[in-house]
């Protein structure tokens, strides 16, 4: 993250971190509101019984995988290492777009899966865009607070899980009561 | 601990007891959707901070 925001320094009014810091945390928003919303209009856009149909399925699958697997199914990388070498406000806002869109990067914890299946499930785009843009927030302007801080979070991944992995499960689960009436 | 939730003989066992919880939990509470979501989010967004 320090590196996202550092190399996003150049010129003009990048000069500033907080600026390119403000960069990073809003492209994550907009990614994360854009995947939401795409989540919750592809809700919308099919009939309730077919929409708990598809969204049982997917939250059998991955309560499957959560109770088999420790490292949830992933595209197992960070973002692309060319855009730190732009040196201008495309390294905050390329790297903040792909973190806020989630997918598209380690995801780390099966709980994110929630995430997607839950703004499926509302089958309403706002809504939907809203609960990611909490996780945009979270994870990059709370990785951004802590990089100004100088607070660095390092390792813990297990002890992490400890938490989510059952969290995980239980959300997943939960979704079944909800989902259960349409069918 | 982290051992017992890696192994693929106690994980799935491991998972029954909180499947359960989310079962009742969605049942008797009326979990919606949305509220799932702005939990999942929060706490994986933090939980996130911990990835190398």
């Amino acid at each position: 993250m320090i590196i996202m925001i550092t190399r996003a320094r150049v010129s003009g009014c990048f000069g500033s971190s907080v600026v390119a810091g403000a960069v990073l945390v809003l492209s994550a928003m907009t990614g994360a509101a854009l995947a939401g919303a795409s989540a919750g209009l592809l809700g919308a856009a099919v009939e309730p019984s077919l929409r708990a149909l598809l969204a049982v399925a997917a939250v059998t699958v991955s309560v499957a995988g959560a109770a088999f697997k420790p490292v949830p199914w992933q595209l197992d990388r960070e973002t692309d290492t060319r855009w730190l070498g732009y040196n201008d406000w495309r390294t905050a806002a390329y790297n903040g777009f792909a973190l806020g869109l989630g997918f598209t990067t380690r995801i780390g914890f099966w709980l994110w899966y929630v995430v997607p299946l839950a703004a499926f499930a509302t089958a309403d785009p706002l809504l939907a865009a809203a609960g990611y843009v909490v996780f945009a927030l979270t994870r990059v302007g709370l990785s951004a607070l802590l990089t100004s801080m100088d607070v660095y979070v390092s390792g813990g991944i297990a002890r992490a899980r400890m938490i989510t992995d059952p969290l995980a499960v239980a959300a997943l689960c939960a979704l079944y009561p909800v989902l259960a009436p349409l069918l | 601990m982290p051992t017992l939730l890696t192994s693929p003989r106690t994980r799935p066992a491991l998972a029954l007891l909180p499947a359960v919880l989310g079962l009742l939990a969605g049942h008797f509470l009326g979990l919606q959707p949305w509220a799932l979501l702005v939990v999942a989010a929060l706490v994986v967004g933090i939980a996130q901070q911990t990835l190398p």
